[in-house]
């Protein structure tokens, strides 16, 4: 939502504003990078990548190499030859069912560290390091989190699929464990000394671990007695600008490093500003940073594009991508982690392979990664979806288009930008109420003065299809006047001070402020239940909630966040579950709106902060973004990048929070947001008003194009849900992943596809005079989605686009389906028809699919949707029942509630037959009829009123066949 | 106020339309204006309105779109851009735009249910909305009408204000004029008496001088005398030295190439470049009978000449500038002194060079002269006395500065008459003193430019006022400057019509400037709307923009803040209601009708759903004064 700053905050102390003063006063500036940490400043982080540092010196040096040579680990020498002082200990490898145990230890620190490595049916191979014996437990709980059910019920691979074999070469002791599923041969080959792990897919090596010889584990140990040199840099106590970090159990990070051999490309690990394609953090090549990928999540004022630096949010999921395959790896952890990214590109180099080195290192907890092998993207989140939940099917309302402000004055201000969007014919679905609406930021409280009646506010906007959220921050005001306060003291919901005694106090936006532990089972169910309608003053069902604030932000702690010695439940201390905090709220308020209503309906809200498991509860944003060209292009890529993690909602501020954006940029925001997953506006309260008629004509007619295009398109992205929700495929993807063997695409960010048949080329520069380049890939020609003209495949084309237009092409052989009705929110459009707009391929074919349900209960679970295959070749669509779709009451009692909801209208753009077709036939429930059909075409069927007749366009006028039927419909 | 004002018009006229109308159509959503249109025609076709397509009269409200402009489905939501129009028996009939058809809502344009005649969901309540709505019109009416009237009588109060106030400003002119003739005269009268006490003071000063120089002129001449005396005797001097290094640089044997020699000749060169005529003089000085010259020079020292002595300022000033040139001679001659003595102690006296030898046997004959003569001069000195003389005469130069320094305060009559105080030439003859006089004087001045001062700024204040907008028949004219506020919990905003805005905190009762008035809103570029008041320019904002107020105002009789809120940052609005704004009463001349009509034609000429967006605005405005 917003910064740390507060001239608003009216119930501030003194001594807040004095702390946040200097804050203030940077407004517009860049961020300020000493109030972050450095990889050098952080020092679990300095210690792995001096080891890296050392470990490349050895490497650098072979005399001084350790004998235990590794460097002929792989087949085919593909790994680097450094020396890990890690080995399996002697005898101590068994396969035990679907999981190879093995003890390992460091050549001097004699504790042995216990390995497992496990196969799961689809292919993934889990492996986890845990001390055998520590001293005290460590942290190993962040799965129960992050993964599906838990992490309880992962499907394992059968042991009887699982083979081991053992052999040994010049004393070079290697395992290689063998799975057969389906087509795919998946095979790990494991060397015992040093230690290294390789992940073959048919053959072919794609992960290796430990090849760059950098796994690090650092055992728990006694803290050395006073005046004895501690030999561990910074592992008992390390200070930052003021604060000193006190580690009671001392050193407890671990590093690995995992490479992607035969890839040149990685992707994802969000939340940061980089390209789509993870740049190198080593320095040296042009653009390289010089600081790790980083995963911590911090509320970054101004956060800065083009950085490694961690913000808001975070999902240590990363893919990997070459011409032939794709793969993922997955991180869980929940404590402070780096990933470097370093390449060794050969290409055209004979028998050398490109390489992609990442090493990653988490300041405690145990290790448990997940290796993914793909080899299709497909395949990849297949995988990824077995052991982590998808995006479920959201509040069908949330697809529309949001209006937020910081801060819509009072009630009358609320209805009046409602009633503007009404006289302007402008769709939207929900207004939005920031911190402001509350008594001194205390959640859950509405200042009368400003909104006198606001049961009658949301009866208002809920009679017009509109629904409200309000904010609700994890931080509680201390007060003992306020309930919420003083509930969560009485019993102890609140995160303690170091040394486990006394809430922890700190300074947020109402000032002096307690932190809801929401690891605390008891604590996360009393903060869910406060969006009761029994407990939340007149709030209502049509009410939704805005999580802010959740990394969590500290005005006046560490970078501005949690120290991380404060102790949560179970007694673990911050450090080893800061990034699950903003997950965790989210999960309270999910479960609290889920309890809400007697029959469940879908909850719908907002996260700032986000990790692992967060896609479960709801949508996302970027955060305090600017209103500037430079932000409105970055919103692509990270985007992207949280589409590819599995964090699929998410969409980026239009316009821009801090600044003023003029109209034209205003324009192209609104026209490249109506393609976020997340559509919402949003401006900071320094800012001047923007909403969507504020500049007057012609950008008004523009703007309402742009959110009526995204309400014409609700069912394909319902649709995307869907396919989202049943195989975690990203609902925006980079052109890479529907072209897979097309390198030129593999870094492209200004370019990207809305599931698999829209492109969007995003006009990311002012000056409308200034053309756009748009590589058009694949075999099948492409349309304009406005004016229907057609562009052949492989081709690069240059557009000058007026900021009436925008570049967005329909892929060759795909059918999408709308609603080409306009009406003045989703609510209000689900009894209209629809239209199908069949794009085909050179062969004359296309497909595509549409799904619906109520958009609000869970009655989908039981088989309450409509969910149709629609095929189109030679002249002939074909409408069938997918076969997910199971006739049971619930889905008859939905068909029933769907009936006379028609196709209005069929598309047929870019059918080369001369014919002059004028009638079509046809054939539903055995009966068969005629119907129109018309060649040349009004403004009707487009969004905007350019309608050019360049590509053959064939409307079946009225064919008036049920959605949710089977026909047939020819000409 | 505007909008609602001419979404009132638009309604009646839609309505007036109607009324006038012939039959409703048959055809579902039709605009009675265009009923004839949506009968099938001989070829059993609709022609769509813009004429850009013709159809089968069965696809009308077949719900789907076939004209462009969506004049096929009047009565469904088929086509994006059609209208609906709403007949609403017992209310005023409405246009909703086509997505309003069938979506589930029941417009409150449409009371009348038609609209969703798809979803059934809508009864017809017309007759109750109709009814309140008369009733609301009613009572706006009768609000309006009280409005009115008191907006005659501020425009009647105005009236005689602007009568009283131009008779004020006329008189205050006329006073004025003659203020400033009076002061005109009491300035010259008062410049005179200054003149004459300045005169009166000058002459005062003069012969106080006048006594001092004649008491001091003899330590002068004394002074004057003894410093000449010491001059010629350094001339003389110099014109000897002069002498014998001139003949050192012309006789000398340059054979000897006497390094001392050499160096005297070319120091003595850049002494005679610096000095060009000291040979003349030297030379001028030798050539002249020694008994001669003592004589002229006795004459000199003793008498000086005429001038020199006639009076203590010529003294003063012969005796400075023969100081100065005692002290440069002086200078000169220990220079050549100096060059001298170097070349005696330097040069070498194996080699017979004459001209050399005469020099350094001639300087020390100098060196006997120079004794002498200073024994001379310290017996003339003591003669004089001239250690108190020169005393003397430092005293009485502080003495006349004194005196001089007095008139630099000339003018200032205080500081003179100070001075005065006990001096025997203040008293005048006549009674009352000059200074006296000087000061009645001046009282007066100061007491009629007080007087022109506050007429003038009266007469601008008015002028000011009366030739500023004070809106037509000048409204606001007696509310100008007048405040009123409200009560908003943390802070009471109070506005003073055309003058300021103010915030101020109930807990402190600070005060923040909400801005100045700078002008009425506009309606265009000629035309302003006087509903609309602008303050501009108050407190800036930390880190923001110039805080300000525009203050909207609706018709009522009374003038009061209804709300104020702050939709941008330190851009404030305030919903005010007042008379002002109330329409002027229909016995009022042309000006009010015209617009009335124009905007009534504007509604005319405005596309269907414009109209009904108004509407619905109005609609919702008066829902949120329910909430």
């Amino acid at each position: 939502m917003k910064l740390n700053n507060s001239l608003r905050t009216r119930t501030s102390t003194l001594f807040y504003l004095a702390a946040t003063a200097s804050l203030l006063a940077k407004v517009g500036q860049a961020v300020n990078h000493a109030n972050f940490k450095t990889c050098e400043q952080s020092a679990f982080a300095r210690r792995h990548r001096l080891f890296a540092d050392t470990m490349a010196k050895k490497v650098a040096e072979p005399n001084s190499k350790n004998t235990k040579s590794s460097s002929s680990s792989s087949a085919d020498g593909s790994t680097h030859p450094a020396s890990s002082p890690y080995s399996v200990i002697d005898s101590s490898v068994h396969l035990d069912g679907h999981t190879v145990t093995a003890s390992v230890q460091h050549e001097q620190a004699q504790v042995p560290l216990h390995f497992e490595i496990a196969f799961l049916k689809s292919g993934t191979v889990r492996v986890r390091v845990q001390e055998v014996d520590p001293l005290v437990p460590r942290y190993s709980e962040a799965h129960k989190h992050i993964l599906r059910d838990e992490g309880s019920s992962l499907p394992y691979a059968s042991p009887d699929d699982i083979k081991m074999a053992t052999e040994a070469v010049n004393g070079l002791v290697t395992h290689t464990v063998s799975y057969v599923n389906g087509s795919s041969a998946f095979s790990v080959r494991m060397t015992e000394n040093p230690w290294t792990l390789e992940y073959l897919v048919n053959g072919k090596p794609t992960m290796q671990l430990n090849t760059s010889g950098l796994f690090h584990f650092e055992h728990l140990r006694q803290k050395p007695a006073d005046g004895d040199l501690d030999n561990v840099d910074g592992g008992w106590e390390e200070t930052f600008k003021n604060w000193t970090d006190h580690k009671r159990r001392g050193p407890e990070s671990f590093g690995l490093d995992i490479n992607f051999y035969g890839f040149e490309h990685v992707y994802g690990i969000p939340e940061h500003t980089s390209p789509l394609s993870l740049k190198d953090t080593r320095g040296g090549g042009e653009g390289a940073y010089d600081q790790p990928y980083r995963i911590y999540n911090l509320d970054v004022f101004n956060y800065q594009l083009d950085s490694p630096m961690a913000i808001y949010g975070s999902l240590p999921f990363m893919l990997a991508h070459n011409a032939e395959a794709t793969v993922g790896v997955f991180w869980v952890n929940s404590s402070e982690t780096w990933v470097d990214v370093t390449r060794k590109l050969n290409r055209g180099g004979f028998k050398q392979q490109s390489v992609v080195n990442t090493h990653w290192f988490s300041e405690s907890g145990t290790m448990d990664v997940f290796l993914l092998p793909g080899p299709s993207t497909a395949d990849v989140y297949r995988q990824y979806s077995e052991i982590s939940e998808q995006t479920p099917m959201p509040r069908e309302f949330a697809l529309g288009y949001h209006q937020c402000r910081w801060n819509y004055e009072d009630q009358e201000d609320v209805l009046a930008v409602s009633a503007k969007f009404h006289e302007h014919s402008i769709p939207y679905d929900v207004i939005w109420l920031d911190v402001e609406y509350t008594v001194g930021k205390r959640y859950f409280t509405w200042d009368y003065d400003k909104f006198p009646n606001p049961l009658g506010m949301q009866q208002e906007l809920a009679r017009n299809g509109h629904k409200l959220v309000t904010i609700s921050d994890p931080h509680i005001m201390v007060d003992n006047d306020y309930r919420i306060w003083k509930e969560g003291n009485e019993n102890g919901y609140f995160i303690k001070n170091i040394g486990g005694l006394g809430n922890y106090e700190a300074s947020c936006w109402p000032g002096v402020s307690s932190w809801v532990d929401f690891l605390d089972p008891a604590a996360s169910k009393w903060m869910g239940a406060q969006y009761g309608l029994d407990k939340f003053p007149e709030s209502t069902t049509d009410m939704f909630v805005w999580n802010d604030m959740n990394e969590p932000a500290v005005f006046d702690g560490p970078e501005h966040t949690m120290d991380k010695a404060l102790i949560q439940h179970g007694g673990w201390e911050h450090r080893d579950v800061h990034n699950l905090y903003g997950m965790t709220q989210q999960r309270s308020t999910f479960e609290g709106l889920l309890a809400r209503e007697p029959v469940a309906m879908r909850p719908f809200l907002l996260s700032r902060s986000f990790y692992a498991g967060s896609q479960r509860y709801g949508a996302i944003w970027t955060g305090d973004n600017t209103a500037s060209w430079g932000y409105l292009r970055a919103s692509i890529p990270m985007l992207l990048s949280n589409n590819i993690a599995g964090m699929h909602f998410s969409g980026a501020d239009v316009g821009g929070f801090f600044g003023n954006p003029d109209p034209e940029l205003l324009t192209r925001w609104f026209q490249l947001g109506a393609w976020y997953p997340f559509f919402r506006g949003h401006a900071h309260f320094n800012t001047e008003r923007r909403e969507p008629w504020i500049f007057g004509e012609p950008y008004v007619s523009y703007i309402r194009n742009a959110i009526r295009e995204r309400y014409r398109l609700l069912p394909h992205w319902y649709t995307l849900f869907r396919e989202a929700s049943l195989t975690g495929m990203p609902l925006i993807r980079p052109m890479w992943m529907e072209f897979p063997a097309e390198p030129d695409l593999f870094a492209e960010q200004d370019t990207f596809m809305v599931g698999s048949s829209i492109m969007v080329a995003a006009i990311t520069k002012p000056d409308t005079s200034i053309p756009v380049d748009v590589l058009f890939p694949g075999e099948e020609p492409w349309y304009d989605m406005h004016t229907h003209v057609a562009y052949p495949a492989q081709l690069t084309t240059q557009f000058v686009v007026d900021l009436a237009n925008t570049l967005v092409f329909a892929r060759g052989g795909s059918i999408i389906p709308t609603r080409e009705q306009q009406r003045q929110s989703s609510a209000y459009m689900k009894s209209d028809p629809f239209t199908l707009y069949v794009y085909v391929d050179q062969a004359g074919f296309a497909a595509g699919k549409l799904y619906i349900d109520d958009g609000e209960t869970y009655d989908y679970q039981s088989g309450a949707f409509i969910e149709r295959e629609l095929t189109f070749l030679g002249s002939k669509l074909i409408s069938r029942a997918s076969p997910l779709t199971k006739n049971t009451s619930a889905h008859q009692t939905f068909v029933q509630k769907m009936s006379g909801i028609n196709v209005e209208r069929v598309a047929v753009v870019g059918l080369a037959i001369a014919h002059n077709v004028a009638e079509a036939v046809v054939v539903e429930n055995g009966t068969t009829r005629t119907v129109n059909v018309s060649h040349s075409h009004s403004s009707k069927i487009v969004a905007t009123d350019t309608v050019s007749n360049n590509s053959p366009c064939i409307v079946i006028c009225n064919p008036a066949v049920f959605i949710g039927g089977d026909w047939e419909i020819s000409f | 106020m505007h909008l609602c004002r001419i979404s009132l018009v638009s309604i009646a006229a839609l309505s007036h339309a109607a009324q006038a109308q012939s039959t409703p159509s048959a055809v579902r959503g039709v605009d009675p204006q265009w009923a004839a249109k949506y009968v099938a025609n001989s070829k059993g076709t609709f022609v769509c309105l813009d004429g850009s397509a013709e159809i089968p009269f069965g696809r009308v409200n077949d719900d789907y779109c076939d004209c462009p402009d969506g004049s096929d489905e009047p009565g469904t939501s088929a086509c994006n851009n059609g209208s609906f129009y709403c007949q609403n028996h017992g209310h005023i009939p409405a246009r909703i735009p086509s997505l309003r058809v069938n979506d589930g809502v029941c417009d409150p344009q449409c009371c009348d249910g038609s609209d969703e005649w798809g979803t059934g969901l809508c009864a017809d309540v017309c007759e109750d909305v109709g009814r309140q709505h008369r009733q609301k019109t009613d009572a706006q009416r009768g609000a309006e009408t009280r409005g009115a009237r008191r907006r005659a009588e501020l425009a009647e109060e105005a009236q005689g204000m602007r009568l009283g106030k131009e008779r004020e400003w006329a008189e205050k002119t006329e006073a004025l004029k003659r203020v400033e003739a009076e002061l005109a005269a009491a300035e010259t009268e008062k410049l005179a008496l200054e003149e004459s006490q300045r005169a009166v003071a000058e002459s005062r000063r003069e012969s106080q001088r006048q006594a001092l120089y004649d008491e001091h002129l003899p330590e002068l001449i004394a002074l004057r005398r003894h410093v000449s005396a010491e001059l010629h005797r350094w001339r003389a001097h110099r014109g000897s030295l002069v002498l014998l290094l001139r003949s050192v640089r012309a006789s000398h044997n340059p054979e000897f190439n006497d390094q001392a020699v050499a160096q005297a000749i070319s120091a003595y060169a850049e002494f005679v470049d610096t000095h060009s005529d000291a040979e003349s003089a030297a030379l001028a000085h030798a050539n002249e009978a020694a008994a001669d010259r003592h004589e002229r020079e006795r004459l000199i020292d003793e008498g000086g000449s005429k001038q020199d002595d006639v009076d203590y300022e010529a003294c003063r000033k012969a005796l400075d500038s023969l100081e100065s040139e005692r002290r440069a001679v002086e200078d000169d001659v220990s220079t050549l002194v100096a060059l001298l003595d170097e070349l005696r102690a330097g040069y070498n006296k194996n080699y017979h060079d004459l001209a050399v030898k005469a020099a350094v046997g001639g300087l020390g004959e100098l060196e006997l002269v120079r004794e002498k003569d200073l024994a001379e001069l310290a017996t003339l000195a003591e003669n004089v006395g001239i250690d108190g003389v020169r005393m003397r005469a430092a005293e009485a130069q502080s003495k006349i500065a004194a005196v001089l320094s007095d008139s630099a305060g000339d003018g200032d009559g205080e500081s003179a008459q100070e001075a005065d105080g006990d001096g025997e030439s203040a008293q005048e003859a006549g009674g009352e003193s000059l200074d006296q006089q000087v000061a009645d004087a001046r009282t007066l001045f100061w007491d009629l430019q007080s007087e022109k001062n506050t007429l003038s700024s009266a007469v601008s204040n008015l002028r000011e006022l009366l030739d500023k907008d004070l809106g037509p028949g000048d409204i606001y004219l007696p509310l100008s400057g007048k405040c009123f506020s409200l009560d908003a919990g943390e802070y009471t905003y109070e506005v003073c019509l055309l003058d300021r805005a103010t915030q101020i905190s109930n807990k402190d009762k600070s005060r923040q400037s909400l801005g100045s008035f700078s002008g009425f809103g506009e309606l265009s570029a000629t035309a302003k709307d006087y509903a609309v008041h602008k303050y501009l320019q108050g407190t800036k904002c930390w880190n923001g923009p110039h805080r300000s107020l525009t203050a909207s105002f609706t018709c009522a009789e009374e003038i009061a803040v209804l709300a104020v809120t702050e939709p941008e940052k330190c851009e404030y609005h305030a919903r005010m209601t007042g008379p002002f704004a109330c329409p002027v009463d229909d016995q009022d001349t042309g000006l009010e009708q015209d617009q009335g009509q124009a905007q009534e034609q504007k509604a005319k000429s405005i596309p269907p759903m414009t109209d009904a967006a108004e509407g619905q605005t109005t609609e919702a405005a008066a829902r949120h004064d329910e909430l």
